[in-house]
């Protein structure tokens, strides 16, 4: 299993009272996967996607990538951690605004060890072009694009995506959509997708169902879709 | 509001420290400064200081003075006193070694009546007054006795008359020495068992009713041998006590305001960054129908508030340091009274302008902020994306990535770089204020020694004098006169030196031929003059003028001096080929007073000047404390600004995998150029502000203490400014490391 989740807790305290964001939470996904993690809003979905990604720690339980531990790992190994292995995708692109195209995708370049080329990337999100523009130059597809690229950049391992496409349109929603599959194939990144759409099920090969902190069902998908036919 | 005020604590704890550091330097440079002026106005108002005095050779008669009192409509007053020295069997002269000489004044006069200090007035003919700095220096307390030419007189008091509030010896010298010359008052009785009648000079003190003094000293030039006529302004013993207070004033003033406008203009930038922060709840709130002038009052209250409580903390700082401010000025200075001021102005200055200043930036930041559409606040946030013309002017194409993030970092948040580059320039140039102040001074003391190429220097009133001693030094001609600069006349000394003289080194003299002169280095320096320039000397006495033109620079410095030879001295004065006046000479002489126009006594000088020292060293010690105080919270507000507004990508460039040493050099490198650049810019200005300084304070001084600071003194100035630096740094890398991941992860739904 290239990631292992097992019994995984992670307890919040809000004031004197206990909130238990994931309560004994276990999955595992192989490489190349795309995992799709639904779940309505106050599941727990963003909060097992900040443990796995290294942003904060679990209260017990183990995550494992490629066998190596991180659940209880101190911030400066999570630092590193997240430097060599995750990619990150947010909804709302979270772009340095004076940066242009090309130094938004370089600020992650410096921290892989064999970083993509640049320009070849540029390309391969269809951003052929776009190099010298800023992000206020772009459109929110067109962005997100970008985002997707200075996750790819560092050649993670594993690429988590928060609701990549939240707020977009369905269009480009759609054009997203292709992109990670088009990743997920060329460069075999495991890609591991947050969202409460539940039409994005039908592009993965594993879907994970979470509520109230709980694993619901965590099941292959036999009947994948490509990204451009799935409709909601 | 509170809550507001607990969040970013350190940072409005800045705010109200700048603001209070800026008012309590314009208000305790002010304050203490008003209370001299006022104190001096009061006392020369009481104890009716002269409009001015002259000396004439011989007096006049009584009819003399009727009549030009009448015809000049001036009052005026023989000036009674005589100057000795006191016995050497006196206490305090085993203790010092030096010579003292007692001025002692005949206190039974209308004009500069003396004032009680302490003790009892005069009463009967054996009472003496003493002024204070003299008897404490030489430890003489009221209820000694003092041997005055023979005569013990009883020391009932302390006190001064308004013409020696800074007790020189001569009106034209540069520095008080309490220790060697003092004065006393006595009775006219007491006086007359003291004169020895042997004065061959009388001065007088006159006040000018119609302020029309050239027709008096016409008539005193055309009908008797005047030796010096000197108004009021022209001495420094009654003016020094405003010229030292102006210098000060003015440069407190303006380093005060020129802070508070910086202190302003970072206020306007917090507050545009915490509109764009908050733009959301703002459009919220105006959807909700708050409306405008509601939001406003919200928003200026908590700068509002920081502004009066920085203003009225820097009002009771400002009111603090005066005192020891005051208590400098008394060490100078011997007055009976401080007469305490507060004036409305100061109130103003110190509590209304603050308040104007940077409520009326604020005020005008919100509008623009608070008048857009609810929509477009709503959207605010998120349409902080925009890229101005000059960030994608500047691409910093070839650079590393680190250098051109950084670049284009200060680019985006110029108005806070150009923010923190008038605040580091400010500091900077405090401190080499400091610096140079106390260098220059120190270099003054050190070089007396080789500046001054004798111990004594004698000026007779009569040549007939001079001939007695004229084998027990080398003789020398002085001349005083005066010439125009800034619409003013100032006052320099022209000296003629014999040739192959044994005390002055200076082989160009040899070589002057008519009217050319060289020039001391601090003459050329405070009148802006250079070699070649043309100079008409105005002799005020004997209202003629006089060409000479500057060939070079003399290698000794201890005054506003114009040194040539004793030929072309006597030619440019149309005086005998062999007419001297003074004596140089390394010997002490045993010279009545009365026979003297002055004495320079190099280590009265060097005394002198040393006590300054001491009084400028805490002064700088001070200045340069204010210095790194300013420089550091101005690096720290700006440069937390910044911080604070750039969290999300701080917080997305920590998720990327960054460390904590990257993202410092992501976010905070690049500043240290920027002090670099106020630092060379802030030593040049550090001059121009010392040698204005200087200039004001000794503008009617013989002397000039030119600006000079230790080229080891700016490398421990650059040291000092940056370790300031560094410690705000390692405050600045302590908040960016507590950027919590999560502020990336708040825009989420």
């Amino acid at each position: 299993m290239f990631l292992k989740v097992d019994s995984l807790v992670k307890k919040y305290m809000s004031g004197e009272t206990e909130f238990l964001a994931l309560n004994d939470v276990s999955f595992g996904m192989e490489k190349g996967e795309i995992g799709v993690v639904l779940g309505p809003s106050g599941s727990g979905k963003s909060t097992l996607m900040n443990i796995v990604g290294g942003l904060e720690n679990a209260t017990s339980g183990s995550v494992k990538i490629e066998e190596n531990e991180i659940a209880q790992l101190n911030s400066k190994a999570l630092s590193s951690y997240r430097r060599s292995f995750v990619g990150f995708v947010f909804q709302f692109y979270n772009l340095i605004p004076n940066l242009t195209i090309r130094e938004n995708i370089e600020i992650c370049a410096h921290l892989g060890k064999e970083p993509l080329d640049i320009d070849q990337l540029i390309q391969k999100v269809g951003l052929e072009g776009q190099a010298t523009k800023f992000p206020s130059q772009l459109s929110g597809g067109q962005q997100q694009r970008v985002a997707i690229a200075r996750a790819l950049v560092k050649n993670p391992k594993l690429l988590l995506c928060d609701e990549p496409t939240g707020a977009l349109d369905y269009k480009t929603s759609k054009e997203v959509l292709n992109l990670f599959e088009e990743i997920n194939q060329n460069f075999h990144t495991t890609i591991v997708m947050i969202t409460h759409n539940d039409a994005l099920q039908n592009m993965a090969h594993r879907i994970i169902k979470i509520k109230d902190g709980q694993i619901k069902s965590n099941k292959i998908n036999e009947h994948r879709l490509p990204a451009h036919d799935i409709v909601w | 509001m509170v809550r507001e005020l607990k969040h970013n604590l350190l940072k409005n704890i800045s705010f109200v420290l700048l603001i209070a550091l800026s008012i309590m330097i314009i208000i305790g440079f002010n304050r203490s400064m008003d209370i001299y002026i006022a104190t001096a106005n009061q006392l020369y108002a009481d104890y009716n200081v002269e409009d001015g005095q002259f000396s004439i050779y011989g007096s006049l008669t009584k009819k003399q003075e009727v009549s030009m009192e009448r015809r000049f409509k001036v009052v005026i007053e023989e000036n009674k006193s005589i100057d000795y020295a006191l016995d050497t069997t006196q206490k305090a002269k085993k203790e010092s070694g030096k010579d003292r000489i007692l001025r002692t004044i005949c206190s039974d006069k209308d004009i500069n009546k003396p004032a009680l200090i302490l003790g009892a007035q005069l009463k009967s003919e054996m009472d003496v007054m003493l002024d204070p700095k003299f008897a404490i220096a030489n430890h003489y307390a009221i209820g000694d006795d003092i041997i005055i030419r023979d005569n013990t007189f009883h020391i009932v008091g302390y006190g001064i008359s308004p013409d020696y509030v800074y007790t020189l010896k001569n009106a034209s010298d540069f520095l008080n020495s309490p220790e060697t010359f003092g004065v006393a008052y006595v009775t006219e009785k007491g006086f007359e068992k003291i004169d020895n009648n042997e004065a061959q000079s009388t001065l007088y003190s006159y006040q000018s009713q119609d302020g029309n003094i050239l027709r008096l000293k016409d008539y005193l030039e055309d009908h008797t041998t005047l030796l010096d006529f000197r108004e009021k302004d022209d001495n420094s013993r009654i003016k020094a006590i405003f010229d030292d207070a102006n210098g000060p004033k003015q440069i407190a003033t303006v380093m005060g305001v020129l802070l508070v406008i910086i202190v302003a203009f970072i206020l306007s930038i917090s507050i545009k960054n915490t509109i764009r922060s908050e733009s959301q709840t703002i459009g919220i709130l105006y959807a909700q129908g708050f409306n405008a002038k509601e939001l406003m009052g919200y928003y200026m209250l908590l700068p509002a508030l920081l502004v009066l409580l920085g203003a009225l903390s820097g009002y009771g700082g400002g009111m603090l340091i005066s005192r020891p401010l005051i208590l400098m000025q008394e060490a100078q200075y011997s007055i009976p009274f401080v007469k305490l001021i507060d004036s409305w102005g100061l109130i103003a200055v110190g509590i209304v302008f603050p308040m104007l200043i940077t409520l009326g930036i604020t005020f005008s930041s919100l509008s623009k902020a608070l008048n857009k559409t609810p929509l477009s606040l709503l959207h605010g946030s998120h349409s902080n994306n925009n890229v101005s013309k000059i960030e994608k002017f500047f691409t910093f194409k070839g650079t590393n990535f680190f250098t051109r993030f950084r670049l284009k970092d200060m680019i985006r948040e110029r108005g806070s770089m150009i923010a923190l580059l008038f605040g580091v320039l400010l500091s900077m140039m405090i401190l080499s204020t400091a610096i140079y102040i106390k260098d220059s001074c120190q270099k003054y003391v050190d070089d007396l020694e080789k500046n001054v190429p004798f111990k004594y220097l004698y000026t007779f009133t009569q040549q007939k004098d001079l001939s007695k001693y004229s084998k027990k030094g080398e003789l020398s001609a002085l001349k005083n006169v005066k010439i125009n600069f800034k619409e003013d006349k100032k006052s320099l000394v022209v000296q003629g030196i014999k040739p192959k003289s044994e005390f002055f080194n200076m082989p160009l003299l040899d070589e002057l031929k008519t009217n050319e002169t060289i020039a001391s280095p601090s003459l050329l320096l405070k009148f802006n003059l250079h070699i070649g320039d043309q100079l008409i000397l105005i002799d005020d006495l004997d209202n003629k003028e006089y060409n000479v033109v500057i060939k070079g620079t003399a290698t000794y410095d201890y005054g506003q001096y114009l040194y040539t030879n004793i030929k072309t001295f006597n030619h440019i004065f149309k005086l005998h080929e062999e007419s001297y006046n003074a004596l140089v000479t390394n010997q002490s002489l045993d010279v009545k007073e009365e026979k003297l126009s002055s004495l320079t006594n190099k280590d009265e000088m060097i005394n002198g000047v040393t006590n300054l020292l001491n009084m400028i060293s805490v002064m700088s010690g001070i200045l340069v404390v204010v210095s790194i105080v300013v420089l550091m919270i101005v690096i720290y507000m700006l440069m937390q600004m910044i911080i604070d507004k750039a969290k999300v990508n701080i917080s997305m460039v920590k998720i990327f995998g960054y460390t904590p040493s990257e993202v410092s050099k992501l976010y905070l490198r690049g500043n240290f150029i920027i002090l670099v650049i106020g630092f060379v810019f802030a030593v040049p200005a550090g001059y121009s502000i010392t040698k204005g300084l200087y200039g004001n304070i000794m503008a009617n001084m013989q002397q000039y203490i030119s600006p000079y600071i230790k080229p080891v003194s700016v490398l421990l100035a650059f040291i000092i400014m940056t370790l300031g630096y560094w410690g705000t740094c390692f405050l600045l890398k302590r908040n960016l490391n507590r950027v919590l991941l999560t502020e990336a992860l708040k825009n989420r739904e």
